[in-house]
């Protein structure tokens, strides 16, 4: 925090001594430009393009936000409600690679999921991949995202600022010398807790019989603070210089009489990423990208006891470093030949749990550390990989994209060789309409222990080793590209997926999984995955309407758990997505989208035996994920005011929106409870009632 | 300390609800048209005394009472334990929620087992399994020293020389040499042995197993297995109401119990550890495992090794 704040203070004085010298119509950038869908023409399946102005209209509680975005997409479910996590056809959620400037993020989200970690005024463009992955991405069995962010302006000095129910953005670009160099920074910071303190302090203050009030309080905070700066060296050499740091702060105070205690979570990522891009003589784009990227997470525990002068410290921390070099070079030969190849390295630690413990006893004044300790446990891992793919123009009316990716793993006692085929091929029968088709494997290296569904801070990654193999994605993608006219645009995309060597937590049930022993807590099994996606898009006048169709099979086979397949907990068969945009005019937009989606499934015990001392024991499930929560639906509707500043004529935009307009009770989780009668009752929970919100931008 | 800070997630979702003001609603269950069924429960040693409970379950619907069942219980169970087709004799122990049958019988490795139970009223459930091959294991400690003044850390290196799969599980056993003394001298000098699991607080796999935690894949399919345990040592209070005023204790030595288990019991052995626990903020249990048929439950099977005692430095 303390780096951040001279940062907003060189970034407000900026922004004043900008202001007074520039004055201009900056409402155009903040119109819809380009399509959230655009199909690629080549041979790629399952690709879909975002740009940096494509969020106003999809925000969920006027807050922005790339993955939100694509969960829109067919072949895309959140999981849970409101979470950033990415079920991409039958994966697991665990299984997307979130590159940011081609650096692996790793922690994704921020409180519980809910807001992304991706700060939308820095994106440039986001390419989602969700089949027919180019042979330069690897890693994940189930998607890519590669998301690119915005260079600073090379000549004027610009910027936004935001303030919502939530958060507040502010992003400054500018020239560092103009034409030659330029800056681009962005924060967001959270203010959730101004109103989330009161709160809790009302709601959890208890009076005691011994005087001594008890008092819980709790804190939360997200900041995000990402900055690119760019330099032109010449005219083939363009270098940049990428840093983002996304914390968040919880914590919790108790107090009772003349002790405290407090404790908490940090968490977030923080990366550095040099990037240099080279045009050679003969035409060779080459990019490379040295990255330093570390997803942490540092868990606290403090308590003072004033009477006793004690105090003890617990601390502990969850690391994944990853340092790592990439190398990627693009070459056109004649008209027929796209090359792309290049290499990548990187050396990854793990460390699950470090734990420090210090205890002090403050005596007249002097402290004395008694105790001290420190304990870890952790791995390392290496990776190297190289890759190359040429799509070629076979005939005017068909294109081949063919290329493999070969990867070597390396971990403690066991090295790993993979090889990756990547084919597609595209038949264009005329300019609107091609059929394509794309196989692709995938393997993941690396596995998120988490014994929930939600994304908390306690959840760790960790290599394969020798006992927890890499998981393995084979899919096969056919596709219908069809714009018959500038109005109206179809695609139809069917997928199998079949899934091997992937793990499920069954430890403990408890919020965060155990470090000790991980290995033993997973159990092994394979997956499925299948269905059929379509998506219509109708664009004409004030009018730009989608929807996004997919009839999905997501299935599961653990031996451990169940003899046979078993559906998913996101097995949603149905999801339709219904998205209109009505720009009233010049001034006013109106936004509405409609999400349905088969209801997400638990596991629901069928039997049950008596004991002597509680009448009821421990109950036995049928088979997992037997009950299926009531389908989801919600309509979420929202206008946005537009119009200038009069002293500066600036561009500004005033948005609300209202989540679950008509406040469908969409279920979280569930309980089972016996009622008085001692029959079974199965309680359903949703947080997310009718949420109105509001947003105020201005661009300068 | 984990567990303290595992303690402040639910804060999280403390937050969430009180944000959002969550709202409960209750569906009734649902009317499955499940029938009640016998459960089976047994690790089958091969060098050791077996059991196996019989226990009735009851169809869990919408339909059903949590009580009033008293007297349905499975008191009438049968049990016929074949070896290779051939009928071995067991003993009945009945109590009161259960069947409690013991088998005294020396399994060997690669037996096919069969059990098969019936009870009044339920349909019969059967199981069968093959012994699994005795772990040839060598196991060697290292070290054994005091990390602090009640825990025992063993480095071990474990082999198994066997063809093995399936998993194995093991224990540490603490056992100390306790000088008692009173005001006048010394009343008594005795081995005191203490069990306990893998790692430090990781012990609620005990009650299941009976005589260890499992930890399976740490001996892998390579059969090497380099780590350490840790075995705490007991505590004594004086006894202020008596003579006795001081235990003191004067040596200490430690062994190991590695134990390979059956794919079956390793497999119940996730189901029973994720069962009975929180299943509230999205976890949920997902383990269905059985190997019965027309029942619920398992039949493992297991070899056991225990090393002798180790000196703790």
């Amino acid at each position: 925090m303390r780096t951040i704040i001279p940062i907003i203070a060189l970034s407000l004085c900026l922004t004043t001594a900008a202001a007074q010298e520039v004055k201009r119509d900056t409402l155009a950038p903040a119109v819809l430009t380009e399509d959230i869908r655009k199909p690629d023409r080549r041979t790629r399946t399952g690709i879909f393009k975002i740009e940096g102005n494509d969020f106003d209209f999809k925000a969920v509680m006027n807050t922005p936000d790339l993955i939100k975005t694509i969960q829109m997409i067919p072949g895309v479910t959140s999981g849970n409600e409101m979470t950033s996590g990415m079920i991409v056809r039958g994966g697991t959620g665990r299984d997307n690679l979130l590159l940011l400037d081609k650096v692996p993020i790793y922690q994704p989200g921020h409180f519980l999921g809910i807001f992304s970690v991706i700060n939308t005024d820095m994106i440039k463009r986001a390419d989602f991949y969700k089949g027919g992955y180019p042979a330069e991405f690897g890693g994940r069995a189930s998607s890519v995202l590669d998301i690119s962010t915005k260079e600073g302006d090379m000549t004027e000095l610009k910027g936004s600022y935001s303030a919502g129910l939530t958060d507040g953005r502010f992003q400054i670009e500018g020239p560092m010398k103009k034409g030659k160099s330029s800056y681009n920074i962005s924060l967001r910071q959270s203010w959730i807790e101004a109103w989330l303190r009161p709160v809790l302090y009302f709601t959890n203050t208890e009076p005691s019989y011994y005087s001594n009030s008890y008092t819980t309080l709790g804190n939360y905070s997200f900041t995000d603070l990402n900055s690119k700066f760019t330099w032109i060296i010449s005219e083939r050499d363009k270098v940049s210089l990428n840093t983002f740091l996304s914390y968040d702060f919880m914590s919790r105070a108790e107090k009772f009489g003349k002790s405290l205690s407090k404790d908490g979570h940090r968490w977030g990522n923080a990366t550095v990423s040099a990037g240099w891009e080279h045009n050679t003589d003969n035409g060779t784009g080459i990019s490379s990208v040295l990255y330093v990227s570390d997803g942490f997470c540092n868990m606290f525990d403090n308590r003072k006891d004033f009477s006793a002068n004690t105090m003890e410290k617990e601390r502990a921390i969850s690391n994944t470093l990853d340092i790592g070099i990439r190398t990627t070079a693009r070459k056109t030969i004649g008209d027929r030949h796209n090359i792309i190849y290049g290499g990548s390295s990187s050396f990854r630690v793990f460390s699950p749990y470090t734990e420090y413990k210090r205890y002090e006893l403050k005596v007249s004044g002097i402290t004395g550390n008694i105790e001290s300790s420190k304990y870890t446990q952790g791995r390392n891992a290496f990776e190297a990989a190289l890759y190359i793919e040429d799509e070629i123009c076979i005939a005017p009316w068909l294109t081949a994209g063919v290329g493999a990716r070969y990867i070597l793993y390396a971990v403690k006692g066991k090295v790993y060789n993979k090889f990756e085929p990547r084919a597609a091929f595209s038949i264009n029968v005329m300019e609107s309409l091609s059929f394509k088709l794309s196989y692709s494997r995938m393997n993941q290296f690396e596995h998120l222990i988490t014994s929930s569904t939600t994304e908390i801070p306690g959840n760790f990654w960790m290599p394969s080793t020798r006992y927890t193999k890499p998981s393995k994605a084979d899919q096969i993608a056919l596709e219908i590209d069809w714009r018959p006219d500038r109005i109206w645009y179809f695609n139809i995309s069917g997928y199998i997926k079949k899934m091997d060597d992937i793990y499920e937590y069954v430890g403990q049930n408890t919020m965060t999984p155990y470090y000790e022993g991980w290995e033993n807590r997973l159990c092994e099994g394979e997956g499925l995955g299948y269905g059929s996606e379509l998506y219509a898009e109708f664009r004409k006048g004030k009018w730009d309407i989608s929807a996004g169709y997919t009839l999905s099979w997501s299935l599961r086979h653990f031996e451990a758990l169940y003899k046979g397949w078993f559906p998913d907990r996101y097995d949603n068969r149905h999801r339709l997505v219904l998205n209109a945009i009505f720009k009233a005019d010049r001034l006013i937009d109106i936004y509405s989208t409609w999400t349905y989606r088969s209801g997400n499934r638990w596991t629901l015990h069928s039997h049950y035996y008596n004991t002597s001392t509680n009448g009821d024991g421990i109950v036995q499930p049928s088979s997992p994920y037997n009950f299926q929560f009531p389908d989801y639906h919600r309509l979420d509707l929202g206008i946005n005011f537009k119009g200038k500043t009069r002293r500066r004529g600036n561009g500004y935009i005033v948005g609300f929106s209202v989540y679950n307009l008509y406040g469908r009770k969409n279920p979280l989780y569930a309980e089972t409870i016996k009622n008085s009668y001692n029959k079974m009752e199965i309680v359903l929970t949703s947080v997310f009632p009718c949420l109105p919100s509001f947003r105020y931008t201005q661009k300068f | 300390m984990s567990n303290d800070f595992r303690s402040c997630s639910p804060l999280l979702y403390i937050i969430v609800a009180a944000i959002c003001s969550a709202c409960n609603y209750i569906l009734p269950y649902p009317e499955t048209g499940g029938k009640d069924c016998m459960m089976l429960e047994g690790t089958l040693v091969h060098n050791g005394a077996s059991q196996i409970k019989v226990t009735r379950l009851y169809a869990l619907d919408g339909n059903s009472f949590l009580k009033g069942q008293e007297g349905k219980e499975a008191r009438h169970s049968d049990l016929t334990v074949t070896v290779n087709g051939k009928d071995i004799g067991i003993e009945r122990m009945e109590v009161q929620d259960s069947n409690l049958f013991d088998i005294d019988y020396a399994f060997l490795p690669g037996d096919v087992v069969r059990v098969a139970a019936s009870s009044d009223g339920l349909e019969d459930a059967s199981a069968e399994i093959i012994i699994p091959e005795d772990a040839k294991l060598s196991v060697s400690a290292t070290d054994a020293v005091w990390t602090d003044d009640k825990t025992i850390k063993v480095s071990l290196k474990i082999n198994d020389a066997s063809e093995n799969t399936g998993a194995y599980a093991l224990k540490a056993e603490c056992s100390q040499k306790i000088t008692t003394y009173n005001s006048i001298g010394k009343v008594s000098e005795e081995w005191v042995t203490h069990s306990t699991g893998l790692y430090p607080g990781d012990t609620g796999v005990l009650s299941y197993l009976q005589w260890g935690i499992a930890s399976a894949k740490n001996i892998g399919s390579n059969k090497d297995f380099i780590g350490e345990i840790y075995a705490r040592q007991s505590e004594y209070e004086a006894d202020y109401d008596s003579t006795i005023l001081t235990h003191v204790p004067s040596e200490t030595k430690v062994r190991v119990s590695v134990c390979h288990l059956s794919e079956e019991a390793f497999f119940w052995y996730l189901y029973s550890s994720s069962q009975g626990q929180g299943t509230e903020y999205g976890i949920s249990t997902i383990s269905a495992y059985t190997n019965i048929s027309n029942g619920y439950g398992y039949i493992g099977g297991a070899s056991k090794y225990v090393s002798d005692w180790i000196n703790v430095r």
